[in-house]
């Protein structure tokens, strides 16, 4: 299967750099839509669906592969390779960010950078450790998936994509976005949030900002320090925001951050 | 006395037939009306400017209304048939269906939800949920049992197989001793005949078995179409013979060539015959044609014997069909010799449909192969 259209790759701009935006669980490359625009003008830059998600090509969901965050983090690898003649920044959102940890880890020196939007490298509390979340958290969460078949008919018809610059749309209540194989989704959810990644997130070498919201659930304040602590020389920057998702709801302090970081590896 | 009035649009709001609640974008809830305030056992102050919506759903749909919820109304400016558990006031959960609009006027920005209780909805797609969970559970161990089953036929028919080849040895050997007894030679020949007939069941058996497994190799080349039919009639010829079938067959011209082994197509076609010979009442007629399309070829077996139902078309194909009440068992067969020729001409790469009017209307079987023309003829890939 060509990678390309396995992970729905989508390159845009010119630059001495590589931006490579990987989604987080929920959504697909949309996501990147306030920030990716932003670093067109400078950068190269790459948005992809990982498989299972939004465009991506359903066929090629191996339940095996990805029943770990390790299969996920090969394609990243692939994509990496097929896309990138010039040094690679990864930008990764929630899970991720420690998809693309798992990679630079397997490959050093393939990322020369990496943006952590909201990570947590393990969700489910454990001793001193505050993931946020017990065993039964997640089962409720994977109880309101079997509940919402958003993309149920996602594996029947092509997945329908919204058109977010036209606002006479946002009045049919219609799910455009987020539309997943309800199955697939399930999966992800479980390889997501009972994973656990602390001991990968010491193995880390590669320059880091870590963007944490002071309002998030899902990566609380506590997981955002715990891996500041854990990778030396990481930058962390806390995002005045409601919620898991700045590059959306706080795209300004979002992108200034991953910019200021950029200037910081140029130099 | 003034006349009845419908009410106002406040009381219409505050006693609509759903909860309608105002958040920011946040979801920090501004207004909530007394119908989502009953519901989840709230008085308004409680709510208004006290609460998110995030806030009152359980554990699991919080992380759900982040991940999903926040980033659709964000993207989209709406939300669809959203169920979430909402937590009443004494802490249990109530699963609600959101729709949610995000409104925008002169920089504000706030979000319109209305939300309904779906207790019996939510019961009922639960249960449709544990079906399809049992029945998957179920089909798992189907197919390990059906798996089982074809391991077992496949040892079944060495075993039976093993047997045959002394038998046949030691009536060779009979029927060479017996030149000189009428009764001793023509129980050779009847044992003989049903050595014969024995093997062929076998032979189909472990053919199933091979193409279950994947494991028929063919050997792709230019057949004659003709000669192929030839070949079939040779075999089927004692069977017409026998029941008396008038046969109706005129050989392409010029002849056609189709891309096949010239072992399988044979034996499909010779199947396709002793079927009609076999299904067709004494002194009926069985008739072969030939159609040509620029890129398959078309046989079609004709006869005017008992027919089908239209029941009986639809799993014509599958596996034991012919082990169905009411359909003739004298004739003997195990029922695999039509999936035999759906499993070989699919991988030709070809088809076989069926056509029957109704019982007693006679059938029609149709088989059709990749056709090689004259310009291929040479450069045909080998399989």
């Amino acid at each position: 299967m060509n990678v390309r259209l396995r992970n729905n790759i989508v390159v845009q701009g010119e630059g001495e750099m590589t931006l490579l935006f990987a989604h987080g669980f929920g959504c697909d490359q949309s996501m990147w839509r306030l920030t990716e625009p932003a670093f067109r003008d400078r950068y190269r830059t790459v948005v992809f669906d990982l498989v299972g998600n939004g465009r991506s090509d359903l066929a090629s969901y191996d339940a095996v592969k990805y029943a770990s965050l390790h299969g996920y983090a090969s394609d990243v690898i692939e994509i990496a390779a097929s896309v990138a003649d010039t040094p690679i920044v990864f930008v990764g959102h929630s899970v991720s960010a420690v998809i693309g940890l798992l990679a630079a880890n397997q490959v050093p020196g393939m990322f020369i950078g990496q943006v952590m939007v909201c990570p947590s490298p393990s969700y489910i509390d454990d001793g001193d450790y505050i993931g946020g979340f017990s065993q039964e958290d997640i089962d409720g969460l994977l109880d309101t998936l079997d509940d919402n078949y958003l993309g149920w008919s996602a594996s029947m018809a092509p997945v329908i994509m919204g058109a977010p610059d036209q606002p006479e749309l946002s009045d049919e209540l219609v799910n455009s976005f987020c539309r997943t194989d309800p199955e697939i989704s399930q999966k992800f959810a479980r390889v997501t949030f009972l994973s656990d990644h602390r001991d990968d997130v010491l193995k880390c070498t590669v320059p880091t900002l870590i963007l944490e919201c002071t309002d998030d659930i899902i990566a609380p304040r506590s997981v955002g320090q715990f891996m500041h602590e854990s990778m030396p020389g990481s930058t962390l920057v806390a995002i005045e925001n409601v919620g898991h998702c700045p590059q959306l709801s706080a795209p300004g302090p979002t992108n200034a951050a991953i910019d200021a970081f950029l200037a910081g590896l140029a130099r | 006395m003034p006349p009845p009035q419908i009410p106002d649009a406040d009381a219409l709001y505050d006693h609509a037939a759903c909860g309608l609640v105002v958040t920011d974008t946040d979801g920090l809830i501004h207004r909530a009306n007394a119908t989502f305030c009953r519901w989840l056992g709230f008085d308004s102050a409680s709510l208004v400017g006290q609460r998110r919506i995030q806030d009152m759903l359980t554990v699991g749909g919080r992380i759900f209304h982040q991940t999903h919820w926040a980033p659709m109304l964000q993207m989209q400016g709406s939300i669809a048939e959203m169920k979430l558990d909402i937590l009443s006031s004494s802490g249990r959960p109530m699963p609600m269906l959101f729709n949610v609009i995000r409104r925008e006027s002169d920089g504000l920005v706030w979000d319109e939800m209305s939300a309904m209780v779906v207790n019996d909805r939510q019961a009922y797609e639960r249960a449709l949920l544990t079906a399809r969970n049992e029945a998957r559970a179920a089909h798992d161990r189907l197919s390990i049992a059906d798996q089982r089953k074809d391991e077992f036929f496949a040892t079944l028919a060495h075993e039976l197989r093993n047997p045959l080849a002394p038998i046949r040895n030691v009536v060779e050997i009979m029927r060479r001793l017996s030149s000189n007894d009428p009764i001793l030679a023509r129980s050779c020949s009847i044992l003989e005949g049903q050595v014969v007939q024995l093997t062929r069941l076998i032979d189909d058996l472990l053919e199933v078995s091979r193409l279950n497994h994947g494991k028929v190799n063919l050997r792709i080349e230019a057949v004659s179409v003709s000669e192929a039919i030839a070949r079939a009639l040779d075999g089927a010829q004692p069977n017409i013979e026998r029941a008396g079938h008038e046969l109706g067959y005129e050989p392409p011209s010029p002849d056609l060539v189709v891309a096949a082994d010239p072992v399988r197509i044979t034996q499909m076609i010779l199947n396709l015959l002793n079927n009609a010979a076999k299904y067709t009442p004494d002194g009926g007629r069985i008739t072969i044609d030939v159609e040509a399309a620029p890129d398959s070829v078309a046989i079609t077996i004709t006869d005017t014997g008992i027919g089908m139902t239209s029941d009986q078309l639809l799993g014509v194909f599958d596996m034991f069909a012919q082990i169905t009440p009411g359909v003739h068992r004298s004739e003997g067969g195990l029922g695999i010799g039509l999936a035999l020729v759906r499993g070989l001409v699919e991988r030709h790469g070809g088809s076989v449909s069926a056509h029957s009017d109704g019982l007693g209307k006679g059938s029609r079987f149709t088989l059709v192969l990749p056709r090689v023309t004259e310009q291929q003829g040479d450069d045909r890939p080998v399989e």
